[in-house]
């Protein structure tokens, strides 16, 4: 019982002190550019960005795996823009209780932009500040694109992708990503009390959860993942096959009648591995997969399922386990093994 | 055999297989529609200022796709999520074409109308668009097809304009029998343009007139007709050559000119003598094969005749000043069927609009992937999936030595992903990454349910009396297995009620409970007779 606690202490240091879990393009904004080139040079690329195009919040990585090599950029926007930004999604909120307090926003908005406001109605001049804020965006685009294909002979055809996220949107979708997981916890946690009906070993479920999300969150951040819309999928899923195991567990010590709890409880740490094995084997199928292939997402996803199948090994038999044990001997009273 | 024999006679193991069947056929016939991250593409996703009414949001949509697509003929599907959020795909990838697409999404039309080379009103004169239909807003059928009217209403001075306007614009070709002048509706009119249109370029527009796909231009219509009430800074550029009014034009624009438009086909010498003439920005518009550059460069939208009444000859009205303006119009027209009818109707109300959204877009977020990428990532999501399938088969062997146990778990994981699929087909899903991500979360919770319910059976084999009660048993794993998907469905059902504002993941948990309720429902069912079918005759051996 103290292991986990141990972890759990170590995790949360790790998710909220150092070193720490960031949150990713889908939470905060920005714009992200994967070219199917390994541009190499890194650390030249960031320099000029950040020199010549005043980014902020660079960041550069080459990926390289059997199937080629690719570089990855992303980069937040600079200040001026986001002071625009910043003021323009304020106008945006006051918009309808506040017109004239709105209007004033947009108008310091546009004149950071060093654009002059044309008269018009509040709706009339959001919609002007928003195109103008999209254009600047799109050059800064250009600008980047440029550059790259100028310093580094880029071919016009190089596969890529590019995503880009307002920050204003990635701050609804963490807004509304939080909401959704606060649900689904407490439907969760409905579900567990509804199926089993005694307090203790329910709660044990839903802590061994909470425990799986944990550590896959922290070991995200020791890897250096941080958090994308990817990562909430694969921690819904987390939750799925956490609780898989827990109510297994939970069935066989304390609704079968056959052998002693001990033996029962053996039995049942032999098909639990079993489950939680084939999943991190499919999770590190996955991983290897589109670490070659570089598809992101399922990447993410897999890797952090995959963590969070370790955590369930401890939240599982080293918790859930003990706990329920205990709970049956103070039911039933001790019992030889 | 006569084990193999009660095996399909049994029910669910029937209906599990008519559904693996049914699933394949259904996507055979309807095929599965892939997502831009696959198909290559761009996502736009475009966030509104306030959350808008369903009414809105249709109307938002549509005019989205009109921007995107003014002349309907390139590929975009404009979708919703929540009551914020419109999203947009579209087959393009050019960096440069993406972004004028995206300029375009944020910007409002000007409508204007024209009439003999003169302008009546603009958009900002339109007071309002008449939608109610109890006051002649719709489509009635009549006789032969559809009847539709739009009404709207002008302001005074644009109502003065049009009566003079249009004050006896008529001539009687018989006994009620009026030909009427044409008026003419454009959105964004080049203004802030000079207009290159060769004649060799007029020649062939010409020919497509009639064939036109993006609006019915009447017969009766000529280039010179456009021309005349487009008014355009024209460069004509007669047999390759600037004239010195083109060179003039050219070089010395009128203050309010930003860039030169000229079609896509020019060729190369000319090309050059306008650039070395002038310091304006060169745009190409592109030629299509169904359509007038004429009309595409304009911004023509519409052409719609005026009516013996409004032009004050029926009744008649001898002199303007005795006309009363008119600031309630209607447009009609006849169509042969409801559907475009409305079709009619909804593309004259948007154009009047200007295309005004009802709410504004105030960002866009946007992801593009190239089409060859997106075919290697599908290519590699379905081996991801396989290699993964073969890993737990491979598990499952290893634990309980029996290759028989495996291939069940890896035959029925597969074909809760065809039966997903099936879904997809029939709901006609964009499948993306994240309903991918979804499958495989479905899978996963399958396989977790299937080494249970193995488990559980295998375990009674040699136990005592309780547990060997195959019904308690079964009945055992099929607890667990219920409180599995319960809780899996639980915890993806806020996703999809809540959280549409995060599109993408709405996909995800989707296709994750369709697949947790496809395994819970009818192969895990099937799974349990399987099992139990290959565990039977050792257990009689056993005992």
């Amino acid at each position: 019982m103290v292991f986990p606690v141990v972890l759990a202490v170590i995790f949360l240091f790790i998710i909220f002190v150092f070193p720490k879990v960031t949150l990713g393009l889908d939470f905060v904004g920005g714009t992200r550019l994967v070219i199917d080139v390994g541009l190499l040079d890194g650390q030249s690329i960031k320099n000029v960005l950040s020199s010549e195009l005043g980014l902020s919040d660079v960041k550069v990585s080459v990926v390289s795996s059997p199937f080629g090599t690719s570089t990855r950029i992303e980069y937040a926007e600079p200040k001026r823009l986001s002071d625009a930004r910043q003021l323009f999604d304020q106008a945006v909120l006051e918009k309808n209780k506040n017109p004239d307090k709105a209007k004033d926003l947009l108008v310091q908005s546009l004149s950071i932009l060093n654009k002059e406001e044309s008269f018009g109605d509040v709706d009339s001049l959001l919609q002007e500040t928003a195109s103008v804020l999209n254009s600047e965006t799109e050059k800064l685009a250009d600008r980047v694109l440029s550059v790259l294909v100028s310093m580094f002979g880029l071919s016009p055809d190089a596969s890529f992708t590019t995503e880009r996220v307002t920050p204003s949107f990635g701050s609804s979708f963490l807004g509304n990503a939080l909401q959704v997981a606060v649900v689904s916890i407490i439907l969760l946690s409905l579900v567990i009390f509804i199926s089993f009906r005694e307090f203790i070993p329910s709660i044990a479920i839903i802590e061994a959860a909470l425990f799986d999300i944990l550590t896959a969150v922290a070991l995200a951040a020791l890897f250096g993942f941080s958090l994308t819309l990817s990562s909430v999928a694969a921690l819904l899923m987390i939750i799925g096959y956490s609780v898989d195991t827990d109510i297994l567990l939970t069935t066989r010590l304390l609704k079968r009648r056959d052998k002693t709890v001990y033996e029962r409880a053996n039995e049942t740490l032999k098909t639990g591995f079993t489950v939680t094995a084939s999943l991190i084997g499919a999770a590190g199928a996955m991983l290897l997969v589109s670490w070659m292939a570089q598809i992101t997402t399922i990447f993410e996803i897999s890797a952090i399922v995959l963590f969070g199948m370790l955590g369930d090994l401890a939240s599982t038999w080293f918790t859930n386990a003990p706990v329920l044990l205990w709970y049956w001997e103070k039911k039933h009273g001790k019992v030889d093994s | 055999m006569a084990n193999k024999k009660s095996l399909l006679g049994n029910w669910k193991v029937l209906l599990w297989i008519i559904f693996v069947l049914g699933s394949m056929s259904v996507i055979f016939f309807n095929g599965l529609t892939f997502g831009s991250e696959f198909s290559g593409g761009t996502l736009f996703q475009l966030q509104l200022a306030e959350p808008a009414s369903n009414d809105q949001l249709s109307e938002i949509k549509l005019i989205v796709e009109k921007r995107l697509n003014p002349t309907g003929i390139k590929d975009v599907v404009v979708s919703s999520t929540g009551q914020s959020i419109v999203l947009a795909q579209v087959a393009e990838t050019d960096p440069v074409e993406v972004s004028n697409l995206q300029s375009l999404l944020l910007k409002q039309g000007r409508f204007e109308s024209f009439i003999n080379g003169g302008k009546i009103f603009d958009g900002s004169q339109i007071v309002q668009v008449v939608e109610n239909p109890q006051q002649g807003y719709g489509a009635i059928q009549t006789e032969n097809g559809y009847q539709w009217t739009l009404p709207f209403l002008l302001n005074d001075e644009a109502a003065k304009q049009f009566t003079k306007s249009s004050f006896h614009q008529c001539t009687q070709t018989g006994f009620g029998e009026y030909d009427c002048a044409y008026t003419f509706f454009f959105i964004d009119r080049p203004i802030n343009s000079i207009v290159v249109y060769p004649f060799s370029v007029q020649e062939k527009d010409e020919g497509k007139l009639s064939i036109t796909s993006s609006l019915q231009i009447p017969p009766s219509i000529t280039i010179d007709d456009i021309l005349e009430n487009a008014n355009l800074n024209l460069v004509r550029a007669n047999d390759n050559q600037l004239s010195e009014f083109d060179s003039n034009l050219l070089g010395n624009p009128p203050e309010n000119v930003r860039n030169v438009m000229i079609p896509s086909s020019l060729n190369r010498e000319l090309k050059e003598r306008i650039s070395n003439s002038t310091s304006l920005e060169i745009v190409e518009v592109n030629e299509m094969e169904d359509s007038a550059w004429l009309v595409s460069v304009s911004g023509l939208r519409d052409i719609i005749s005026l009516t013996p009444g409004v032009a004050n000859l029926d009744p008649f009205v001898e002199k303007v000043e005795d006309a009363v303006p008119f600031q309630f119009l209607v447009i009609q027209g006849t169509a042969p069927d409801a559907e475009t009818a409305k079709q009619r109707l909804n593309d004259l109300r948007v154009l009047l609009k200007s295309g005004a959204l009802p709410i504004p877009i105030i960002s866009i977020n946007k992801q593009t992937v190239s089409a060859e990428l997106g075919e290697r990532f599908l290519t590699n999501v379905w081996a991801m999936g396989l290699l993964a399938l073969l890993v737990v088969a491979a598990i499952i062997f290893i634990r309980y030595r029996k290759i028989k146990l495996a291939v069940p778990v890896l035959a029925v994981g597969l074909s809760e992903v065809v039966m997903i699929l099936g879904f997809a087909a029939v709901a006609k899903w964009n499948l993306d990454l994240a309903s991918m991500a979804g499958i495989l979360a479905a899978v996963g919770t399958g396989v977790d349910s299937q080494i249970i319910m193995t488990d559980e059976m295998l375990h009674g084999q040699d136990q005592e009396e309780e547990s060997k009660d195959v019904l308690k048993r079964a009945k055992r794993a099929f607890f667990i297995v219920a409180t599995s998907s319960a809780t899996s469905i639980a915890t993806m059902l806020p996703l999809v009620i809540l959280g549409s504002g995060i599109g993408r993941l709405s996909g995800f948990a989707l296709t994750t409970i369709v697949g947790v309720l496809m395994g819970v429902l009818i192969s895990r069912p099937a799974y349990q007779q399987i099992i139990q079918h290959i565990l039977t005759p050792e257990e009689e051996l056993l005992e």
